[in-house]
């Protein structure tokens, strides 16, 4: 067995993983040419008051190489994002370069957080986020459509409310 | 004075403005039927005065006095030490509490009225504090920690040491009845008035104590401050007053941190009372903490590098209420032993785990190939799954084995990273409530198997009542 699969691939039995909708890439996209478009210009304007000729142009260069990069790796990353709704369990994978399962029973489930800020709104998605008891726990789902993300939400609430149990 | 009943409470709002749209007296009517409401003890203000006393002292400082000259420093002092006096008499007289329906009800604030509800169910621990003062004068200070409090809600100060500890019991044991069924609660008979003290699980020496507060790293750093100091007054010897005044009281505030730890955990000791983890200690300030096994999320026993050749440890607990201010505890847990030997930490840990042994367990030790991730800790990972429990070990330096109850597992994670993923290994985290920088995870296992222990754990054993 290849050890390049990622960690869940492993995960036995009849997993049937949901994924976020595909305009989270674009969304994704747009949020970091917002962030990337800025400091690469900056950098570039800084590189050429102070260094002059050739450090402008390969500062710049590896500002441009480096969001390119990034730009190209979102889709998948994007893609690697997935839920699966259990029987008694909500698991969540996601991560590309840090590969991330997690695996959340219904019955610990505090509060579900249902959010879209507004460059999500923009691109018509929202977010569910379960909190447990703990700190630590690590379960968003990013990018869902609206109605989907209240539809989970909703099934979640039910679930969590009949497998209700303490601390 | 003790037991005010409600026909004295104050008629009205006529004594203080107040502020608050929603404001209310003290007799609402928001008092439920049951137990009337009762009073703080009287003295409770003025030791709460004199609290603030030193604090108008302090921030006038030396330099205040100086300025202001004797006398004029001396009638600031009294001016506000009278309205601060005066400011706690209306806090204390607006300030009571009350039992009732498995909730614990907290009415105070002068200018914005508040009343507090505390289900008991959600009642985390309970501690009992007596500051010097309040000690002289048999005074005692109550402290619950509930679930998802920033802090401690609603400190209780004070109260007389008998009703005080009489409260504890009743609260603690509404509590668990609660947690258990509620039907019982209302015909549970009254506990007895005055405990019996059972014997000591551990406690630790004023010797031991001292030692091991020694040999903390902290100290260590002292004769390397000091000689440094020497060293550069030599070299330097036209060096400034204020620069080795500066160095003096920087190695003071080193030291500080071992004294007070010494001086909150001095006879230390732990008993396994009915209500839970009874743990008294302190020198000047007594303090005493009552902590439901029930509640605890994860234990944690740390062999500290120092401490390695006298073969000491030490052991915390977390649990879902933040323990105390400190930002420490909040992190690691509350400690149930500061120092003693394995076996007593063993069996400590035994009474905060509900009568399950964390060191009855077999490690299985981390693939040789997890060296690539973590060359010098590699032979210290360990992790077990049993029935009950989850246990796991770390660290080289600072080994720690840390158990988890099953029940008490919020979620679990598998996480692997780019190396990790080329070695075919991963890592399981688990989350519980509290005790955010106790290692629960077990790091570097082999892909499959950190899946396979994920799935066992992610199904709760069974019959397990949560108890809240």
């Amino acid at each position: 067995m290849s050890h390049e699969h990622p960690v869940w691939d492993r995960w036995p039995g009849d997993v049937v993983w949901r994924p976020v909708s595909p305009r989270l890439t674009l969304l994704r996209v747009v949020s970091l040419l917002g962030s990337g478009v800025p400091i690469t210009a900056g950098a570039t304007a800084l590189s050429w008051l102070w260094w002059g000729s050739p450090w402008w142009q390969i500062v710049g260069g590896g500002f441009v190489v480096f969001l390119l990069a990034r730009i190209v790796l979102i889709r998948r990353v994007v893609r690697s994002w997935g839920y699966a709704e259990r029987d008694d369990d909500l698991l969540i994978r996601h991560g590309l370069w840090t590969r991330r399962l997690s695996i959340v029973p219904y019955g610990r489930m505090q509060f579900i957080d249902l959010s879209a800020n507004p460059l999500q709104r923009m691109f018509d998605l929202s977010t569910v986020k379960l909190h447990t008891a703990s700190a630590g726990s690590d379960s968003t789902v990013p990018g869902l459509a609206p109605a989907d993300a209240a539809a989970l939400r909703d099934r979640l609430a039910e679930r969590a409310h009949r497998e209700r149990e303490g601390l | 004075m003790t037991g005010t009943g409600s026909g004295d409470e104050p008629a009205d709002d006529t004594v203080t403005p107040t502020t608050d749209a929603t404001a209310t007296s003290p007799d609402d009517g928001s008092d439920l039927p049951g137990q009337p409401r009762q009073r703080l003890h009287p003295l409770s203000p003025v030791l709460h005065g004199i609290k603030t006393l030193w604090l108008i002292i302090a921030a006038l400082s030396w330099q205040g006095f100086a300025r202001f000259g004797l006398t004029v420093g001396g009638v600031i002092v009294l001016c506000a030490g009278v309205l601060g006096m005066f400011w706690a008499v209306l806090t204390w007289y607006y300030t009571g509490y009350q039992v009732t329906d498995g909730q614990l009800r907290i009415a105070k604030g002068v200018l914005v009225r508040s009343h507090r509800t505390i289900p008991l169910e959600r009642l985390q621990s309970i501690e009992l504090r007596q500051p010097l003062l309040a000690r002289a004068c048999g005074l005692a200070e109550l402290r619950m920690e509930v679930v998802g409090g920033s802090g401690t809600e609603a400190p209780l100060a004070f109260l007389p040491l008998s009703q005080a500890e009489r409260l504890r019991v009743d609260l603690l044991a509404l509590s668990t009845s609660l947690g258990a069924d509620i039907n019982t609660s209302t015909e549970r008979e009254r506990t007895p008035d005055v405990p019996i003290e059972p014997a000591a699980v551990v406690h630790v020496t004023p010797r031991r104590l001292v030692v091991s507060q020694l040999l903390t790293p902290d100290v260590l750093i002292v004769p390397i401050a000091a000689a440094v100091t020497l060293g550069l007054f030599l070299w330097q010897p036209d060096m400034t007053f204020y620069g080795i005044a500066g160095l003096v009281t920087a190695t003071v505030g080193i030291l500080l941190r071992p004294v007070s730890k010494a001086m909150s955990n001095y006879d230390f000791a732990m008993r396994d009372t009915a209500d839970g983890l009874r743990i008294t200690r302190g020198l000047t300030e007594r303090r005493s903490q009552t902590l439901p096994p029930s509640r605890v999320t994860a234990v944690a026993i740390r062999w500290p590098f120092m401490w390695r050749r006298l073969g000491w440890v030490n052991a915390r607990v977390a649990n879902a209420g933040f323990t105390g201010q400190g930002g420490e505890e909040t992190l690691n847990g509350s400690t149930i032993l500061p120092v003693g030997t394995p076996s007593e930490a063993l069996r400590v840990a035994r009474s905060a785990l509900q009568d399950r042994d964390m060191g009855a367990v077999t490690l299985l030790p981390a693939p040789r190939r997890a060296s690539w991730c973590s060359p010098l800790g590699r032979p210290a990972l360990g992790v077990a799954v049993t029935e009950d429990l989850f246990v796991c070990r770390s660290g080289r330096i600072t080994p720690q084995l840390v158990a988890v109850p099953r029940e008490r597992i919020q979620s679990l994670r598998v996480v692997q990273g780019r190396l990790q993923r080329i070695l075919g290994l991963a890592t399981l985290h688990v989350d519980v409530a509290g005790g955010i920088a106790i290692p629960t995870r077990a790091e570097h296992r082999d892909a499959s198997e950190a899946l396979a222990l994920a799935r066992r754990l992610s199904r709760t054993p069974g019959g397990v009542s949560a108890g809240d």
